[in-house]
């Protein structure tokens, strides 16, 4: 099979971003530390992916105080949800039509 | 995080997997749905009570069909998007969701039953009611692993024995079951609501 390996986004191919995103592609919507403990990653490797990914416009950050107590809430963005469909279908591609069933 | 050394494919497969599993248990066990229908029902016993007293006109259908239909209305548009995005669900969701709506469409079932057939014994609705609520914090409590919901299947079950017991069923018992919405289904949609966003509500 013929696999352009161009659509891989690299942005979303990084293991933590492509997690990130696999979460808010299901949650829709979660707070920094929701994805900080499904994930198991510190602070600041957080911060750092989020910011690659807010770069990009694939996520929407809006920070809020909830009982006095600062809250990031991270969406992914309708930009967002078409690379990371396009990013699945590539991978689902290169590894052939069974991969289909598996996600 | 995993090391990405030797990382394959089918390895960033497995990944997005687990971790869309991990966000669509956040989205379903947030608690939103509880915290409609402990407002909703909170309500409607509370205007079924002023009923009693004359305080409000008409019949039960009054205040029960708008309660029904804002809260299955609420459920739905809540459920669909939250669920938007696609999804074959887990099992852990599917066994949250089957047992909310088990609940729904035994009580809508029963309702209706009574009604049509002007049968409604306001004891055998409650004792129903106060077992179907019961049975599903209680199967919430081992999907979701939180023992705080075991509480609150005990309490439904303890007002089930209350209701049973009771010799004279009085409008007051309206009241008991306002307050049982309040604190057994709205506080814990809201208690888990908190946990879901902090990231710990969710099914191993």
């Amino acid at each position: 099979m013929s696999f352009d390996y161009r659509i891989i986004d690299d942005v979303i191919h990084s293991r933590v971003r492509l997690a990130i995103m696999s979460f808010l592609a299901t949650a829709r919507e979660a707070d920094f530390v929701a994805i900080k403990k499904a994930l198991k990653v510190s602070d600041g490797n957080l911060s750092t992916h989020l910011k690659k990914l807010e770069e990009k416009n694939y996520v929407l950050v809006s920070k809020q105080f909830i009982d006095k107590k600062p809250q990031t809430k991270i969406k992914m963005s309708p930009e967002g949800e078409v690379a990371f469909r396009a990013y699945v279908e590539g991978l689902a591609a290169m590894i052939g039509p069974s991969a289909n069933d598996k996600t | 995080m995993e090391s990405p050394a030797a990382r394959t494919a089918a390895d960033d497969l497995a990944l997005i997997r687990r971790m869309m599993d991990a966000g669509r248990q956040k989205a379903a066990f947030d608690g939103a749905h509880l915290m409609i229908w402990g407002a909703v029902l909170m309500v409607s016993y509370l205007l079924q009570y002023l009923q009693v007293y004359g305080h409000i006109p008409g019949g039960s259908l009054v205040i029960w069909l708008p309660a029904f239909a804002l809260g299955w209305t609420s459920s739905f548009l809540y459920g669909r998007n939250a669920c938007a995005h696609d999804g074959e669900p887990n099992i852990a969701v599917t066994a949250y969701n089957g047992a909310w709506l088990a609940v729904g469409i035994t009580m809508v079932l029963h309702f209706a039953a009574a009604v049509a057939s002007t049968a409604f014994n306001p004891k055998a609705i409650t004792v129903l009611a106060c077992g179907v609520i019961a049975s599903a914090f209680y199967v919430i409590s081992l999907v979701t692993e939180l023992k705080a919901l075991r509480a609150v299947a005990a309490g439904w079950w303890l007002i089930l024995i209350f209701a049973t017991v009771q010799k004279t069923y009085d409008a007051e018992m309206l009241l008991v079951l306002a307050g049982a919405s309040a604190l057994l289904i709205l506080l814990p949609g809201q208690m888990m609501r908190r946990l879901a966003h902090q990231g710990a509500a969710v099914a191993k």
